[in-house]
């Protein structure tokens, strides 16, 4: 009777200040929860586990304008090599000439988009410093779960900046305050490795169709994060690791998780959650979880008539010319032949390619949203000999400073819906399974040193017709590998690792003469295939030493 | 019923009244009845207050402030902002520390109706903690002192769980400045007397 007693009367009390708290906080009415949370994740991963998940939400949400968006890694991925460029037209895109710079390779440490994405991956890795901190003393089952997946995506940041700025350091500790000094190259590969390693054995082994795990890291995460790690060992230590590449495909390729969608297209389209290429994916939306900007970074300002869009895009972003022609010249990607948009300053229609992957590119007439009407640009450029009908040409007559406003291919990768408001719902995907194909079997040629390989020749006429529709190719080399990873994987954010892989990032192409030969970089590469540690960081911390060269 | 489990019951009564009678004198007394006043007070003086920063103002229609933008792009002070989803300003002074101001509107009835700003150490990293938010946050409501020296002061705001916020209102511009997490402190200005008028409606 007394404990009963008890047990009520605590009841009431507890009720009593439940409810008061509930008072108390409608004290507090404002709309401050979006100062003080991030609803991004909140919305994307908190489903069910509410406290754990929030707090190891807040670590991806790093990720979430890194890809897909003219800031952080998509630019320096893409705009530094010969898929992308950003050229100044007239007054728009001038931006202090650092949009040429990535183009030209003449960054420097004072650069944003170098800045700008080093803070945004040491925030991510904070952010699970920070995480990790807090659930390490927790010791159950649960929490180690968290922590062995905080720690792959902590590993996955550091791969992005192993990648970009070499020489970076290693901070693991949440609490520790002491400026810390560059690591090697080779010492945060052996952190990245080790760590991606240790995790994997207890993440799940779920597949794209798996609610609870889409859009986090899981198995088949650290197996592509490792296979791309490996992939480029030799660039970031001197040391080539094709076996192990192989191992870690195998791993995704053989759990029957995954496969090649029939359609490319449909791998990108706006709802695009049921792709079984989708290995880790950004689940973006374009209200609640933002940063997949394409629309505004690559649309003409006039084009808001054509997809509705209720804000004006910037007219920015187009691919560079011989791109656009590695589908569409026969000699180079062979298939069936038809009408496309043509590289005269026009851009007539001539015959060429139809490589269904031609879905990438918005070229052409452009038309109102009716689809009939023509789209009418009253601000061109004299010089334009489209003149007013707007007309996307391949063909760009300068970089800069008068780029006319209707050059250029745009981006049509991911499908830019009608009402749009300049940004996409559609997921990004940061690993597919595509890549891992193409991985595995550039990997097989490099250790057999034979591009022939009928592997690796198969996996690249798989790849061809699936996806391509065109030709399956009869011999192999290097330059018609990297075009075949180019027409794939098109502004995926891999291009520049691609290039430096290949030994071409330095080489000469339309808008970027050939670098000066150096071997200022780590283990001997151009200084240029690392950028520059963002200068206002060297002024924070002494013990930072910028990269060589710079 | 027992007598004995009438005086618990009566017992546990007195304590609901009690707590419900602390409960309502701390809310009068609290720093939400201050700024709940304040609205009040501010909106009823009919003063305006639509300045917020670098020519940038409340009511300005869409037009005028991508206008604006462009300019001030063009004359290489505002930049893309971050992620593309903002305007980007990059602060020399003004702060402790080079930092960078992000800022990006709501428009209702095509007019600046919100704006929404973070501030960030440019120099932040996970082992610079003397830039983290909590320092950021405390040199960005000095500086919107300094941009807004007339009015009322700011009103600190502590929520058990959500931690502290402080709002500053004067005529129809709210200004509420939080941290968002270990690197940003965010504020966000909101034009009232538009607020108010979608409430009503």
């Amino acid at each position: 009777m007394t404990i009963m007693l008890h047990i009520k009367n605590k009841i009431n009390l507890t009720s009593t200040v439940l409810a008061g708290i509930l008072v108390m906080g409608s004290c507090t009415n404002l709309d401050e929860t979006e100062l003080l949370y991030d609803q991004v994740t909140q919305d994307k991963f908190y489903q069910s586990d509410l406290e754990y998940l929030s707090a190891v939400g807040s670590a991806y949400a790093n990720l979430f304008g890194s890809f897909g968006s003219a800031d952080n890694i998509m630019p320096l991925q893409e705009v530094s090599t010969d898929e992308i460029v950003v050229p100044t037209r007239g007054p728009d895109w001038g931006d202090g000439g650092h949009w040429v710079r990535l183009q030209t390779h003449k960054y420097n440490s004072q650069d944003p988009r170098p800045a700008s994405t080093w803070d945004k991956m040491y925030s991510g890795v904070n952010n699970c410093n920070r995480v990790l901190a807090a659930l390490e003393p927790v010791g159950t089952p649960a929490s180690q779960a968290y922590i062995t997946e905080l720690k792959a995506l902590r590993a996955i940041y550091y791969l992005w900046l192993l990648d970009l700025f070499g020489n970076v350091p290693l901070s693991t500790d949440f609490t520790d305050v002491n400026p810390p000094a560059n690591n090697t190259r080779k010492e945060v590969y052996d952190f990245v490795e080790k760590e991606l390693v240790a995790a994997a054995p207890t993440l799940p082994k779920t597949g794209p169709s798996d609610e609870l795990t889409y859009g986090r890291v899981n198995y088949y995460t650290v197996q592509a994060a490792l296979a791309k790690l490996y992939l480029n060992a030799e660039v970031y230590t001197g040391t080539a690791q094709w076996d192990k590449t192989i191992a870690a495909c195998d791993e995704v390729i053989n759990s029957g998780k995954y496969n090649l969608m029939p359609s490319y297209r449909d791998n990108f389209v706006r709802n695009n959650k049921g792709s079984t290429e989708s290995i880790w994916v950004i689940p973006y939306d374009e209200i609640n979880a933002q940063g997949h900007t394409i629309p505004h970074i690559t649309l003409h300002m006039e084009s808001q008539k054509t997809y509705s869009m209720s804000a004006q895009p910037w007219n920015g972003f187009a691919t560079i010319q011989e791109f656009y022609e590695s589908y569409t010249d026969p000699a180079q990607n062979p298939g069936p032949q038809g009408s496309v948009i043509g590289t005269n300053p026009a851009g007539d229609p001539e015959t060429g390619t139809l490589d269904k992957r031609l879905s990438n590119f918005i070229v052409g007439q452009q038309y109102l949203a009716d689809g009939v009407s023509l789209l009418l640009d009253n601000g061109f450029d004299a010089t334009d000999p489209n003149g007013a009908p707007l007309y996307f040409t391949p063909y760009i007559n300068e970089l800069l400073p008068n780029a006319w406003r209707q050059s250029g291919a745009r981006i049509g990768k991911w499908e830019i819906y009608k009402g749009n408001n300049g940004q996409l719902s559609n997921d990004y995907q940061i690993f597919r399974y595509a890549d891992i194909l193409l991985t595995k079997a550039e990997a097989i040629a490099r250790k057999n040193q034979n591009w022939n390989d009928p592997d690796a020749l198969a996996t690249i006429n798989t790849i061809r017709t699936v996806h391509g529709g065109v030709d399956a190719f009869v011999t192999l080399d290097a330059d018609k590998f990297l075009a075949e990873r180019g027409r794939e994987m098109f502004v995926e954010s891999v291009r520049r690792t691609d290039l430096i892989r290949f030994g071409k990032y330095n080489s000469a192409w339309r808008f970027h003469p050939a670098d000066a030969a150096d071997n200022l970089g780590p283990n001997g590469i151009n200084h240029l295939n690392v950028y520059p540690i963002p200068a206002v960081q060297l002024n924070a911390n002494k013990n930072l030493k910028q990269n060589p060269g710079y | 019923m027992t007598r004995f489990d009438l005086k618990e019951q009566s017992k546990g009564g007195s304590i609901i009244i009690l707590l419900s009678l602390l409960l309502f004198v701390g809310c009068n007394q609290s720093p939400y009845k201050k700024y709940e006043s304040l609205v009040k007070a501010e909106l009823a003086s009919n003063n305006h207050a639509d300045s917020l920063f670098l020519g940038v103002s409340l009511g300005m229609t869409s037009r005028e402030f991508y206008m604006h933008c462009w300019d001030m792009n063009k004359k290489g002070i505002f930049t893309d902002g971050e992620s593309n989803t903002a305007v980007l300003y990059k602060m020399r002074e003004g702060l402790k520390f080079p930092a960078s101001m992000n800022f990006y509107p709501n428009f209702t009835n095509d007019r600046v109706s919100r704006m929404g700003v973070s501030f960030r150490y440019d120099g932040w990293a996970p082992w610079n903690k003397h830039m983290n938010s909590d320092t950021l946050r405390a040199d960005v409501i000095q500086l919107l002192e300094k941009w807004y020296p007339n009015g009322n002061p700011f009103i600190r705001m502590e929520d058990v769980e959500r931690g502290v916020i402080h709002v500053k209102v004067d005529g129809n511009r709210r200004i509420i400045v939080g941290s968002y997490d270990n690197t940003y402190v965010k504020v966000v200005y909101t034009d009232l007397a538009v607020e108010n008028q979608l409430t009503l409606n």
